[in-house]
């Protein structure tokens, strides 16, 4: 069929999108019933238009929202913390839990850093054993940060300078009902950080971070959350950041939920 | 290897860093799209705020890790985060359905996991769906775009859309005619139509 001698096929495109006035889109139906060609061309075209619809109209309209259908101000600290930054870009997929570095000895301390073990190794999931797949997508990136420090602390155990006393500070979340402290000083290689926290849901995978004033966010530890909602974890931990310049320290989840801010004094 | 923690970071001060780089093109994705998909994804959850962050950030991120999609030469950045938002939507109101609610994480990871398809398996699969559908689009010609932009997203009749784009209504006529034998085109090389 010549496209220049039949009137009907260039309606079609209208007709299908729904963009003829009334009459119009009434001929042409009348049309089709008695037109192969159109109807053949017709039966082409009908899938396009239904694939169409795999992008909602919403893409290329301008909505007017109002203003309490903005998006929350805090979403992009969470957006952040969600794609890692800026501790994790590139992220092998099959990196597992080591067990955490142990505290670095200090010579003087009053309060000496509490090493009782911590984390609960009645835990049905193993040290060794591969994380949920999802789970261990999110944060591979900073068990990579912590393997590395796990090595760099393994490799010079006692390099812990204990020049200057441990701070503590707290935190609650009243609305979660999340509470904790963190203890940490200066070391020749960062900071030593122990994190005591309670509340946390359980099944909660967790991440500390450091910030500074900077913007800059490290790993300071990672850990799954205590079986029992009642049960406080105390988990070590250490950061390649100067106490001095630490700001904050904040509890994430590995979905990205803010669990707890706690600045530093 | 280009990570350095913190403490390189702070005496170098520069946004020159890989990470750096990987930041901005994220606040970028961020700053962009962020309330336009954020108030798409809200109404159609009923106002499920948390929620909707959620499929809001998983779809930044997508993007984010998928820097092709966000080349400008080969297809509508926009057609393809809403058309990814649209899939996750889609997804969560079907796991809501799905899902009894008293079964806690922890049974569902231990017993279910042999028996559930692999969700990222489905995830890339509706990723590189919505990939197509936007590249598709991005493929046609700026007039035969528009001219289905208008018609078919934004609902004009011929005469309106003419009178946006400037043509007479016989030219928006055969140009929509035109367009969509384009689109099917674009759609058979992807394999999306038979």
């Amino acid at each position: 069929m010549n496209d220049q001698t039949h009137p009907w096929r260039e309606d079609l495109g209208p007709y299908l999108l729904g963009a003829l006035e009334a009459d119009e889109a009434e001929r042409m139906r009348r049309h089709l019933h008695e037109c192969p060609a159109c109807q053949a061309e017709y039966a082409e075209l009908a899938p396009v238009v239904k694939l169409l619809a795999k992008v909602p109209a919403e893409a290329f309209t301008a909505e007017r929202y109002a203003a309490d259908e903005a998006p929350d101000p805090a979403m992009w600290d969470r957006l952040r913390t969600r794609a890692g930054l800026p501790a994790a870009a590139e992220t092998p997929s099959d990196v597992r839990f080591h067990p955490a570095p142990s505290a670095p000895r200090s010579s003087r301390t009053a309060r000496p850093p509490r090493s009782r073990a911590s984390t609960r190794p009645s835990r049905a999931r193993g040290a060794d054993r591969p994380m949920r797949p999802a789970t261990a997508a999110l944060i591979s990136g900073v068990l990579v940060a912590a393997a590395a420090f796990g090595i760099y602390a393994g490799t010079r155990p006692s390099a812990g300078a204990p020049e200057a006393g441990i701070e503590t500070i707290s935190a609650t979340n009243a609305a979660d009902g999340v509470s904790g402290s963190v203890q940490y000083r200066p070391t020749d290689w960062g900071s030593w950080v122990q994190i005591t926290l309670k509340g946390v849901k359980p099944g909660n995978d967790c991440i500390l971070y450091a910030e500074d004033g900077q913007g800059n966010k490290s790993v300071a530890s990672t850990w799954w959350a205590p079986s029992l909602l009642s049960e406080s974890a105390t988990i070590p931990g250490g950061v390649a950041m100067q106490s001095s310049s630490i700001k904050n320290f904040q509890v994430v989840t590995t979905v990205g939920e803010i669990l707890l801010t706690i600045p530093a004094s | 290897m280009k990570r350095s923690f913190g403490r390189a970071r702070t005496s170098s001060g520069a946004g020159d860093k890989p990470a750096h780089a990987d930041e901005e093109r994220l606040r970028a994705l961020h700053d962009e799209y962020c309330g336009a998909l954020f108030g798409y994804v809200l109404r159609q959850l009923h106002g499920d705020r948390q929620a909707a962050e959620d499929i809001v950030q998983e779809t930044l991120l997508r993007a984010w890790t998928h820097p092709e999609a966000l080349d400008p030469n080969r297809g509508s950045v926009r057609a393809w985060l809403f058309a990814v938002a649209r899939n996750l939507i889609i997804d969560s109101m079907r796991a809501r359905q799905a899902r009894p609610r008293e079964i806690g994480e922890e049974r569902l990871g231990e017993d279910w996991a042999g028996s559930v398809p692999d969700p990222r398996e489905d995830a890339y699969e509706q990723t590189l769906d919505a990939l197509q559908m936007a590249e598709a689009l991005g493929s046609l010609s700026e007039e035969h775009r528009s001219v289905l932009i208008e018609t078919y997203y934004r609902g004009a009749s011929v005469a309106e859309a003419a009178k946006v784009l400037g043509v007479p209504p016989g030219t928006v006529k055969s140009r929509t005619y035109y367009a969509l034998r384009a689109l099917r085109s674009a759609f058979a090389e992807r394999g999306l139509t038979r």
